[in-house]
């Protein structure tokens, strides 16, 4: 009797869970803020919608003083009507003179990934730890575009208020938000850009077009020149400053996987581990400190007296969304560190590139980075 | 467990309450743009990409159909079984995550702008929740009212 009746209540949560997913599918069709089944592919995204280096050079080359009336549909003019909103062209508009900070709504390694080229990220969630990071750097005077995934995202109203709160006064939301903004192939970047617009990169760009005098190295102003070769010399890092329209943007300190490999190839920098200390000890880069998040005063004591503050540290996590890098940066920072970068990635990516790592569990054809 | 307790009807109609409450004002705001419940999905690491958007979808309406249905008292032990069911998933996300050194969004009650990030908190509250479920799945009815007031007519007969 007893499991007759376990059995009928196993089944009807069955049948509740599954009508309701039913409806939920149907309700989707309808909804106007449905989303496909299929997850979309970005990366080809961007490049079938990034314009060629024709369709740039064809961009207006001088920014234009008068407001232009814009040439998007009567619905987002609509929108654009509250003094609050602004559509993709006013906002293109804002970010070829320059005098708008691009605040992104987004989740932060979402972010990383890909956003407006020169924008914070100030992600809903995260906003006090991520705002005391870089509140000296914001002009509170200034004008802040922020912007989330679509119409659809809410986070930029979250943000917004937030920044109102700190005494922001002249705060702008881009409603249509990244989506429309790389679709329409405007300047972008992230650790995950370079893979999906070098096709589309212009060789040597002559004509200094707003697209164009932003093109900048995709996150990190140094560069590295030379190629990374099995030899032992140590590469040649250029400082480049990038070509920028004069826009009050902080810049970020995240380096994707080549600078980073390049760096461990120089020497001449230090790797710390963010992640726990258990899972450093299995296995991390080769040559890493761990200074885990929970544990680093206890860890930073221990070691602090080979450190040197001069130097350059890399500081990694787990992944992408892992964001202990952030904080052990921000530590190390806070201690006088000077050079402090942080590898957005993290040992996900420097795992699968079978780059050098060790470890008491690293296996002898792990280790070899060959 | 006192059965004396945890069988009162009063108890029990609280319990149905809060849990029915809770799950449909965590549902709502992930209905209307299941884009960011994707996007938020997407930073647990949990659920491979392609049934991100299924999920999106469908979660939240599971979530709304338990919490309408519980409050109505319609087959609340088996909504009682499913919200521990799915608080036992949330659970092991967060700690999962956690473990991972991984700290994100929850996406738990997107709703009225409260966002908070995965932490402690966020575990204590859905044990609290787990709990909370434990009376209504073991002395609630699965049964529906009408009929149980008429097989009581019909026994003193």
């Amino acid at each position: 009797m007893k499991l007759e009746k376990i059995i009928s209540v196993i089944f009807m949560s069955v049948v509740i869970s599954g009508f309701a997913c039913f409806f939920g599918l149907l309700f989707n069709i309808i909804n106007p803020n449905s989303i496909s089944l299929i997850p979309k592919k970005e990366i080809k995204k961007v490049e079938a919608v990034k314009p060629s280096v024709t369709e740039i050079e064809k961009q207006p080359k001088t920014v234009p003083v008068k407001p232009v009336v814009s040439k998007k549909p009567a619905v987002i003019e609509v929108i654009a009507v509250e003094e609050k909103l602004i559509d993709l062209a006013k906002t293109k508009k804002y970010f070829d003179a320059g005098k708008a900070v691009f605040v992104d709504a987004r989740p932060e390694f979402v972010y990383v990934e890909r956003h407006i080229k020169g924008a914070v990220s100030l992600s809903a969630s995260r906003f006090n730890y991520q705002y005391e990071r870089i509140k000296d750097k914001l002009n509170k005077d200034g004008l802040y575009i922020i912007y989330c995934s679509d119409t659809n995202c809410h986070l930029s109203d979250l943000v917004a208020e937030h920044l109102k709160e700190r005494g922001f006064k002249n705060i702008k939301i881009f409603s249509a938000g990244w989506n429309e903004w790389n679709n329409s192939g405007y300047p972008v970047e992230g650790v995950k850009v370079k893979t999906a617009i070098t096709p589309v990169e212009p060789p040597e760009p002559k004509v200094s077009t707003p697209a164009q005098q932003i093109k900048s190295p995709a996150v990190e102003p140094k560069e590295i020149k030379k190629p990374v070769t099995s030899e032992v010399k140590i590469p040649v890092i250029v400082e480049k400053k990038p070509v920028t329209q004069e826009a009050p943007m902080p810049r970020d300190n995240t380096i994707n996987l080549e600078q980073t490999k390049k760096y461990f190839d120089s020497g001449k920098v230090v790797f710390v581990d963010a992640r726990p200390e258990y899972v450093y000890v299995e296995r991390h880069i080769k040559g890493a400190v761990s200074l885990s998040a929970s544990r680093f005063n206890l860890q930073y004591e221990n070691m602090k007296d080979k450190l040197k503050k001069d130097d350059l540290y890399i500081v990694y996590c787990s992944s992408l969304t892992c964001h202990l890098s952030g904080y052990v940066a921000g530590y190390l920072e806070e201690r006088g560190f000077k050079n402090v970068k942080v590898f957005a990635a993290g040992w996900d990516e420097w795992y699968g590139a079978g780059y050098p790592i060790e470890g008491l569990k690293v296996k002898k054809g792990e280790a070899s980075g060959e | 467990m006192n059965k004396s307790i945890f069988s009162n009807e009063k108890l029990l109609l609280v319990l149905r309450l809060i849990m029915g409450v809770v799950f449909i004002l965590a549902s709502i705001d992930k209905i209307l743009s299941p884009s960011m419940f994707a996007l938020i999905l997407k930073e647990y690491k949990i659920i491979p990409d392609i049934f991100i958007p299924l999920v999106a979808i469908t979660l939240p309406w599971v979530e709304f159909f338990i919490g309408v249905l519980m409050i109505a008292n319609l087959f609340t032990q088996s909504c009682a079984l499913v919200m521990i069911g799915l608080n036992l998933g949330y659970l092991t996300g967060i700690i999962l995550n956690l473990i991972w050194g991984l700290v994100h969004e929850c996406g738990c009650f997107t709703i009225f702008g409260f966002n908070e990030p995965i932490g402690g908190f966020s575990i204590v509250r859905d044990i609290v929740f787990i709990l909370l479920c434990l009376p209504p799945l073991i002395y609630g009815t699965n049964e529906i009212k009408l009929e149980k007031e008429k097989t009581k007519q019909i026994l003193p007969s």
